[in-house]
């Protein structure tokens, strides 16, 4: 482990407002002045974070200090399927809704550059939940297209964060696709699993009705009214179904990183023939055992995890189930393997019962 | 002795018209009368503002006429102009099209332009004033529809491939307000300057979403996206996605 270095604590409040003020105007200032309050490991070396396009998540973390992490996500707006032969102007945070996967550790300082593509037609920003400062970022980073803006945090909490686009009007942003997880890894590191997955949950506002054909426009009315035509994972119909569901094998562990963007759902979150064997609530540090649905508000991230048992196919929907038969909130995992029918069996038990 | 009254009377009605604004309208222009409204921003309590007369141009400036202006005025080139009032942004890809509106021109070129027209960019306000008008209505911001449709404009506005005259023409004679490029206004900055330092821009954007006090129609979300424009660029910035009208005192 480094060295560590004890930074004295004051209980002056407006010492810390006028630090954080310092700090505004200088930048990110090192091994200058720091903001007394807490322990904060030095930092080694750099590297520049692998994101992954949804439903991938980068490499657990190897490194056993803390670095300095660059990371570089642009905004773009683009036309992409919303359902078939459903098509909406999604506004994104590196093409994909949700936005690439971030994965840094306790500890880390991260240097978050945000660009605005060129030919966007808005002003963009970041929030990001993991952040300790102002507005998570979103002061520092609002761009025009062909813009780019960096701010520096350090990953004081480990968890999983939601990160979103914090421009006015902030629900159109939402609703348009742009949010996005980042996985802040506690020092000690999370437990082995086999897979890793990411998915996010979102509420979709058309002017047309669920299916309606052709470009869909943004509907500011059922916005308001919280009346969404779809609730999605992965921000579209068939997303994380059919061909594109993900695939496990039995005796497998598997993690899922889990999202609500909303922006008004809040997602009863819940796995058709399946137990989640742990739930880091609310993204956090609290881990639940033996749950059958998990709550994530919107704004909101969890971990869950369990083992294959049996070969299946797990569905992973809202359990408010009418947002699953009416407006899209399936996702798929594809189990394959042998069969246990000590587990699971059609028909008669075959297991022997021991007198 | 009538008569004298009445010359008297009409020699006072002379400067008063003119202040009151009925004077000449500018080639190119629409007259807009004045009146009061309440802006999203910029309205302290809950009085509105009120807009004196004056007079804009009908459709926002073209690329064909503003490299016209660079051709008189060299200091505004695209290789001459100097960094502190245009950044690298400034004219990229821009061409002589009569028929599509500049677009990557910074505050300061634009204010330029404007002058060089004996001109001046209109203020936030006035633009704002205008904004809300329908093809029939001076003033339908109350219209829910009205807001729908300038808000599916504004989302699916493509700068780069937007026609000249091709949006819609407002009670007012005035054309292509929602669904073209944003535009600069003389006073885009000033707008934030109670709220620019610190927490006051997140405050304020969420109290606006909110629909609290000092706050103008927070269901009128193109209006937040022209004001998010306006607070995302810097006077020499040239975007893409933005052009701008000249307008004029009457």
């Amino acid at each position: 482990m480094t060295d560590r270095r004890k930074i004295g604590i004051t209980s002056s409040v407006f010492v810390l407002v006028a630090a954080a003020g310092i700090f505004a105007v200088a930048g990110w200032a090192g091994d200058e002045e720091s903001i007394p309050v807490r322990e904060l490991p030095d930092i080694k070396g750099s590297e520049v974070a692998q994101l992954t396009a949804p439903p991938m998540v980068p490499a657990a973390i190897t490194r056993n200090y803390a670095t300095r992490v660059t990371v570089n996500l642009e905004v773009k707006e683009q036309t992409m399927r919303l359902a078939d032969g459903v098509e909406y102007e999604f506004w994104t945070f590196g093409g994909t809704v949700p936005g690439s996967f971030i994965r840094v550790r306790e500890g880390d300082l991260v240097e978050f550059k945000l660009i605005n593509a060129h030919d966007s037609g808005m002003p963009h920003n970041i929030d990001l939940h993991a952040v300790t400062g102002q507005g998570g970022g979103a002061e520092a980073t609002l761009v025009a297209p062909g813009k780019d803006a960096t701010f520096t945090f350090r990953a004081l909490n480990p968890g999983l964060y939601v990160y979103h686009c914090a421009t006015a009007p902030v629900p159109v942003h939402i609703a348009n696709g742009m949010y996005g997880l980042i996985l802040v890894e506690p020092k000690a590191g999370l437990p082995k699993v086999d897979r890793e997955f990411y998915l996010m949950q979102g509420d979709f506002y058309t002017t047309g009705r669920h299916g309606q054909a052709g470009v869909q426009p943004f509907d500011f009315q059922k916005l308001y009214d919280e009346k969404p035509e779809y609730v999605l994972f992965n921000g579209a119909v068939g997303a994380l179904t059919g061909d594109n569901a993900m695939q496990a094998k039995v005796g497998e562990t598997i993690r899922l990183y889990v999202g609500n963007g909303g922006p008004n759902l809040t997602s009863s979150f819940h796995a058709i023939g399946e137990v989640f064997d742990n739930v880091y609530v609310e993204g956090g540090t609290l881990v639940n055992h033996n749950v059958q649905t998990t709550l994530i508000p919107a704004g909101g991230a969890a971990i869950v995890e369990f083992r294959t048992d049996v070969p299946s196919n797990i569905l992973l929907v809202d359990h408010a189930i009418s947002r699953v038969f009416n407006k899209g909130a399936l996702a798929a995992i594809k189990v394959s393997g042998k069969e246990n029918v000590l587990v699971y069996k059609k028909g008669t038990a075959a297991a022997r019962v021991v007198e | 002795m009538l008569r004298r009254i009445a010359i008297v009377l009409l020699l006072g009605l002379v400067p008063l018209t003119s202040v009151s604004g009925t004077g000449p309208v500018p080639r190119g222009m629409a007259r807009i009368a004045a009146g009061s409204f309440r802006p999203l921003y910029g309205s302290h309590g809950p009085g509105t503002t009120t807009v004196k007369a004056f007079a804009i141009d009908t459709v926002a400036v073209s690329a064909a006429a503003f490299l016209r202006f660079t051709e008189q005025h060299p200091q505004w080139r695209r290789n001459r102009v100097s960094a502190a009032f245009a950044d690298a942004q400034y004219l990229a890809g821009v061409i002589a099209d009569s028929k599509r509106p500049v677009t990557n021109v910074s505050w300061h070129a634009a204010d330029s332009y404007c002058r060089a027209r004996a001109a001046r960019l209109p203020s936030t306000n006035e633009w704002e004033y205008i904004a809300r008008a329908s093809e029939t209505d001076r003033n339908a911001a109350a219209q829910p529809a009205f807001k729908q449709r300038v808000l599916e404009l504004v989302i699916s506005a493509r700068p780069g491939q937007f026609r000249l005259g091709s949006g819609f023409r407002n009670a007012w004679g005035v054309r292509d307000l929602h669904g073209g490029p944003m535009e600069w206004t003389s006073d885009y900055q000033a707008i934030f300057d109670h709220s620019a330092h610190g927490s006051g821009h997140a405050e304020k954007t969420m109290a606006c979403s909110a629909g609290t006090v000092e706050t103008g129609d927070a269901s009128d979300y193109a209006a937040f996206m022209r004001y998010a424009f306006r607070r995302s660029v810097e006077p020499n910035s040239a975007p893409a996605n933005a052009g701008f009208r000249c307008s004029s005192d009457l």
